[in-house]
């Protein structure tokens, strides 16, 4: 599974969105994320690929798809050291 | 107890702090009579913390129920993390967390040392703030949990040579109502309860005549037994008190009826 999938998978299961519905044009708000879904989002995100997302970072997401971008980004980096 | 009691909680596991003596030993032995797995949680500092963890997962174990010791100062995020892991790998998750870890360094605020302001908060405030931290993560994956911290009745109404005490039991409680609020949509349930005077290691100190003081305010006219607030706890644990968050519950013998 890719680092998208994954991602859509958990979000999909935290907030009972049908994974059609999250698009990488998507935002939280489009699928009635409230501020919890989000928050355990992050957290099940961190736990699946062992890295951090600072909240400074994780407040730049414009849309599913730099959220996928970033954690592809800092997965890679991760995969270097 | 009525028979569908008998094991309401079969299935549960549940983690309670400071389980070695007093109130969290009386807990951990009613939520396992119950049904549930139980994690006895002690810290390391006195020798004999082991023994009598030891001991409380032995009485368990006979029972034909089962228990597990996990050691950790719960003021370490560190170890607290590996305390809910240590529980998560053995039995899958955590359903029910009860604080109950806590201290006690009684003297007048003049006298106070930073040392044991900071010792009590972080025993009794930071230690709740930690474990809690990290069990909902389990709580919110399956949407459902019970926490209930045990705070006393020294949190609602202070007590002269207690402040640092106070302060942490009292915090505790706005925690509770904080978290309850946070995770209401999450099926997970956050209350307190408040004892009073309760025979424990804690109050077995005070001098004969400041007892016989306290016992003349107690309508009751009995000293509250750790078994007392286990009971309490087992209830705010079950399906039974699903509609029940964010209160704090004071438990007694009547004295601030």
């Amino acid at each position: 599974m890719t680092v998208e999938e994954q991602i859509r998978e958990i979000i999909a299961r935290i907030t009972h969105v049908d994974k059609s519905l999250i698009t990488r044009e998507a935002t939280f708000k489009d699928i009635k994320a409230d501020s919890l879904d989000i928050v355990q989002t992050l957290v099940a995100v961190e736990e699946a690929f062992g890295i951090e997302i600072p909240d400074e970072e994780a407040q730049k997401f414009q849309n599913f798809g730099d959220f996928v971008s970033y954690v592809e980004g800092r997965v890679v980096q991760k995969e270097r050291v | 107890m009525s028979e569908d009691q008998v094991m309401e909680l079969a299935g549960r596991v549940a983690l309670v702090t400071g389980a070695s003596r007093g109130i969290g030993k009386a807990v951990a032995l009613k939520l396992a009579g119950l049904g549930a797995k139980v994690a006895v949680n002690y810290v390391a500092i006195e020798a004999n913390n082991k023994v009598d963890a030891d001991n409380v997962v032995e009485s368990i174990i006979r029972l034909g129920k089962e228990a597990m010791v996990v050691e950790a100062d719960v003021r370490d995020s560190e170890a607290v993390r590996a305390m809910v892991e240590q529980v998560t790998d053995k039995w899958g998750k955590i359903d029910i967390l009860v604080n109950n870890a806590g201290i006690n360094r009684d003297t007048l605020l003049l006298r106070m040392s930073d040392e044991a302001w900071d010792d009590v908060i972080n025993t009794n405030l930071r230690g709740a703030y930690l474990c809690t931290k990290f069990a909902l993560r389990s709580m919110m994956r399956q949407d459902w949990g019970r926490i209930i911290n045990i705070s006393s009745v020294t949190g609602l109404v202070g007590n002269v040579g207690q402040s640092n005490y106070a302060a942490s039991k009292g915090g505790l409680i706005a925690f509770t109502k904080s978290i309850a609020r946070e995770m209401g949509s999450r099926n997970i349930t956050v209350n307190a309860v408040a004892p009073g005077f309760i025979i424990t290691g804690m109050t077995d100190k005070l001098p004969a005549e400041r007892k016989e003081a306290i016992l003349a305010m107690i309508p009751l006219r009995r000293f509250g037994q750790p078994e007392d607030v286990a009971e309490l706890v087992a209830f705010l644990a079950s399906e039974r008190a699903g509609y029940i968050t964010g209160q704090v519950i004071t438990i007694d013998g009547g004295v601030f009826a």
